[in-house]
């Protein structure tokens, strides 16, 4: 059998199901921070930090034992530098203004919110616009290849916190993974706990407790709770992990905006191949062609296909759970708004080399610094775009 | 008769959709990976790859059709879709 084909067979049912648990599970940033301010309530925080947690765990686990090689590993793991810095920044800002993150947003649209297919337009347009103009006009891959010294983290490509820390020590990743991994498991299971006991409080139970999984999840006729969506993350990274690297011996972590943009090659291939195409500007040290983002990155990634899948397996699970319905806001300047927040979202992503799930996420699985720089100016994008909108409605 | 009230058709027709996109990609790709320079795909991708992607359309088209019978067959498509708000928040414990 063609091993690209099993690879994407296989990456192909992690995205049914990460389509499923995202809409099921409600896994949305900007919908847990806003449940946490508006109503002090953590449960969707919860299920993000068992994601985050288990995930990361495992992923130690596994390279440490030299079930994945740490060589082979480490080939995946993507640059940090003051790139996810500013690219949050712009992310943050643009989910903040759309309401929805990358995950959020396609389980959103799958659910027929129109002004999340708007967002979705914005991102293809973002990403136009950084792949013929930002990209090339500041020599953007040199300043990835050749790090600013007062603005990086650390010089070259790899950026393998094991390496760093205890050098080829093999329980390196596993300490590492204890570190991030163990953080994001205590820091939920607190939250939940609290939670239980303040929901016990006011309902005069003492042991008052949710399950993580019922009958009637699993038959569609409620959410699941976010710990089983954080619980199915955790499983679908695994499978994309073991599913590559056992198919085409390569490692391969989740991401959506990068395999999002190419759409933009697809859409347009009746008129034009994107690939070919050279912007005004171009940068004076590389080949002519790679003026132009799209030329770096390849036509079809396992995630393309993940991406398509995980829209597919929202929309039916949406179906079956009897949530699907077109929704028109009532303000049609949201239309506009979630346009231009899709367009922040798209050039936000470029500039840090992916969103939530392929910077934030992938860098805690990546062991890299990217996941801890793009946090925090994430949470002030998100926090930036909450205020300029009480400011302007 | 019942009044409809959810718009299942529509998320029906996506599915659908997706899957004529799926298939629609998996015959552009070849023409597309002609122009690239940098990380141009080997021919064995290039096949895996297009049959993987056409096996998910015809995937999404058959859910598309399973789901059409359902819905208007069997359920005939008169049931109320869950509040819109209650779907995408249901977790607010409001003090």
């Amino acid at each position: 059998m063609n091993p690209y084909f099993l690879e994407y067979s296989l990456v192909g049912i992690a995205g049914l199901l990460f389509g499923a648990a995202l809409e099921r599970g409600r896994m949305c940033f900007v919908l847990a921070t806003n449940n946490i301010i508006t109503a002090g309530d953590t449960k969707i925080l919860e299920g993000i930090l068992w994601a985050f947690g288990i995930s990361v765990l495992i992923f130690g686990a596994v390279e440490s034992l030299g079930i994945i090689p740490v060589q082979a590993a480490v080939q995946g793991v993507f640059p940090s530098g003051w790139y996810d810095l500013v690219g949050a920044l712009f992310f943050g800002f643009g989910i903040g203004l759309c309401g929805a993150c990358m995950s959020g947003l396609i389980f959103r649209a799958s659910s027929g919110f129109t002004q999340n297919w708007m967002q979705l337009f914005g991102i293809l347009i973002g990403t136009i616009f950084f792949a013929f103009i930002i990209f090339p006009m500041t020599n953007f891959l040199y300043w990835i290849l050749h790090t600013i010294p007062w603005l990086g983290i650390k010089p070259g490509l790899s950026d393998y916190i094991p390496h760093e820390w205890f050098g080829k020590a093999v329980w390196g990743p596993f300490v590492v993974a204890l570190i991030f991994g163990g953080f994001f498991m205590l820091f939920g299971l607190y939250l939940t706990k609290r939670r239980f006991k303040k929901i016990g409080e006011e309902r005069g139970e003492k042991n008052y407790k949710e399950p993580v999984i019922t009958w009637n999840m699993l038959k569609f006729k409620e959410p699941y709770s976010p710990r089983l969506g954080g619980l199915l993350f955790a499983v679908i990274a695994i499978i994309v992990l073991f599913a590559s690297y056992y198919t085409v011996h390569k490692v391969a972590y989740l991401g959506v905006t990068t395999p999002y943009g190419s759409f933009d090659t697809y859409l347009l291939s009746p008129f034009i191949n994107l690939y070919n195409v050279v912007g005004p500007y171009k940068a004076s040290f590389l080949p002519k062609l790679s003026s132009n983002w799209f030329q770096i990155v390849p036509v079809a990634i396992p995630m393309t296909l993940m991406v398509l899948c995980t829209f597919a397996g929202a929309t039916i699970t949406a179906i079956l759970g009897g949530e699907f319905k077109w929704r028109v806001p009532r303000r049609k300047m949201m239309f506009l708004q979630n346009f231009i927040g899709g367009v922040f979202t798209g050039v936000g992503a470029r500039i840090a080399l992916g969103c939530n799930i392929g910077t934030l996420w992938s860098g805690f699985l990546m062991f890299s610094w990217a996941g801890v720089l793009f946090l925090p100016t994430l949470v002030l994008g998100m926090y930036l775009a909450l205020k300029f909108q009480e400011l302007v409605w | 008769m019942a009044k409809k009230k959810n718009h299942n058709w529509c998320g029906i027709l996506f599915i659908a959709a997706y899957g004529v996109f799926t298939i629609y990609v998996s015959r552009i790709l070849g023409y597309l990976n002609k122009g690239k320079v940098i990380g141009k795909l080997s021919g064995t991708a290039l096949g895996g790859i297009k049959e993987s992607f056409v096996l998910f359309g015809i995937i999404f088209i058959l859910a598309a059709v399973i789901l059409f019978f359902r819905e208007y067959i069997y359920k005939k498509g008169f049931e109320e879709a869950v509040d819109t708000e209650k779907g995408v928040a249901p977790h607010y414990f409001k003090k």
